[in-house]
């Protein structure tokens, strides 16, 4: 399961001080090594750093050890042994660096202007996946075939489905859209889950932001999808739903079960 | 094209008096208004029910989908990323918009859904378009969920 993450109001970065090693250039791979197996920065939640930054005279390298309150100096120092013995190289500074990874193409470009970050898109399995639920909504999913939809109520269990249709606007997801009746003391689809086969379109995707989902789950991305290629997900609207792509292998497993 | 942009805002003006979000359109075809329609999210109960697709859903109950591809489509606000789509996959000609939309807006403010399909230009009576939304809100949109009400939003 990866969950595309929503966009994040605060560009303005949290940073942490760093101890910083600047050593020669040459000494490069040996020292990240080394570094690697002494100072591993996911001990520190810190791997979404990279190690390395090129120092602002060309022959040095500046290398992140860990958080200043986590290194003692005497550990710091050690490293300095490895060096040629140059004074201008050898030596331990601190930097503020990002505290958190860079979730969205935005933070990336901020974040890298204090320290190169690995940009991966996170994954994470969020605390909201309930067992019972996730069996209730792969039972959903196997159900359908790629020219369905389904809108299901996670409280009374619910389902509305909507298939393609023969006009150009008549897409699934629009279509349960129109099947959905609505109650009146509901707001829109509020508190309901969008199921499908194939990652919404653009137009799609906003229906589903106007009609105030709580969740989407897919599990194959589309070549002009919403949220793999227009990155809807991450857009400063007012509101946005939860998107979950569940991998096909989790699929399979769940199914043996 | 003046004429369709004023009919635009009177739509837009009466969808207001009927407590729907204040937005219209014209889909025009050689230089002849094919449908017409307002923002009718309330009345439907469907949020997705914005006047273009309202519009669009009109025309294609007695013409075939290739109409619209000889449209020119005249909004009194810009289209949202739903409605941008919506344009691109029908093969819109041209766009012609009042007011950006800064909160959904899919012709630029947001998203440039248009860019490399279909023309789009805005601005057009913007200020009337504004004002009819500033007079909906100033009283009140009745059926925005409680935490919405009284915010200035646009669609
Ligand atoms: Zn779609
Ligand atoms: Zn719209």
């Amino acid at each position: 399961m990866k969950e595309y993450l929503p966009y994040c109001t605060s560009t303005k970065p949290t940073n942490t001080l760093c101890k910083i090693l600047i050593i020669d250039a040459q000494k490069g791979t040996e020292t990240i090594k080394m570094m690697g197996k002494k100072f591993p920065l996911e001990q520190y939640s810190l791997n979404h750093l990279k190690r390395a930054k090129k120092h602002t005279c060309g022959h040095q390298l500046e290398l992140v050890i860990g958080p200043s309150n986590l290194i003692t100096d005497e550990e710091a120092e050690e490293l300095k042994t490895l060096g040629d013995g140059c004074n201008d190289c050898d030596r331990i500074i601190e930097k503020e660096v990002p505290q958190f990874p860079a979730y969205t193409r935005e933070q990336l470009k901020i974040w890298n202007s204090f320290w190169p970050i690995s940009y991966k898109e996170p994954s994470i399995l969020p605390i909201i996946q309930i067992k019972e639920e996730m069996k209730k909504i792969f039972e959903i999913m196997k159900s359908l075939d790629h020219d369905s939809a389904a809108i299901y109520n996670p409280k009374t269990e619910e389902i509305c489905y909507g298939k393609k249709g023969d006009l150009p606007l008549q897409h699934p997801i629009m279509d349960a859209i129109n099947n959905f009746p609505i109650s009146d003391n509901q707001y829109y689809c509020n508190d309901h889950y969008l199921i499908t086969k194939v990652e919404p379109c653009l137009m799609c995707g906003m229906a589903l932001v106007h009609s105030r989902f709580e969740r989407v789950y897919f599990m194959e991305k589309m070549e002009d999808g919403a949220y793999s290629y227009w990155r809807l997900h991450e857009k400063p609207l007012n509101y946005m739903y939860r998107v979950l792509r569940i991998k096909k292998n989790v699929f399979d497993e769940n199914n043996e079960e | 094209m003046e004429a369709f942009m004023r009919r635009a805002l009177e739509l837009a003006r009466h969808s207001s008096s009927q407590g729907e979000i204040p937005v219209a359109c014209v889909f025009v075809h050689n230089g002849q208004a094919l449908a017409e329609a307002w923002n009718m999210t309330n009345e439907t109960k469907n949020a997705t029910k914005h006047c273009e697709i309202v519009a669009i859903d009109e025309i294609l109950k007695t013409h075939p989908p290739s109409i619209l591809q000889e449209c020119e489509l005249y909004v009194t606000c810009e289209p949202c990323i739903m409605c941008a789509s919506a344009l691109e996959i029908i093969g819109i000609k041209k766009v012609y918009f009042g007011c950006y939309n800064e909160r959904f807006g899919g012709n630029g403010s947001i998203l440039s859904v248009h860019e490399g399909k279909y023309e789009s230009v805005g601005g057009f009576f913007a200020e009337e378009a504004i004002k009819i939304f500033k007079d909906f809100y100033e009283r009140g949109n009745p059926n925005a969920p409680p935490e919405k009400r009284h915010r200035p939003v646009a669609e």
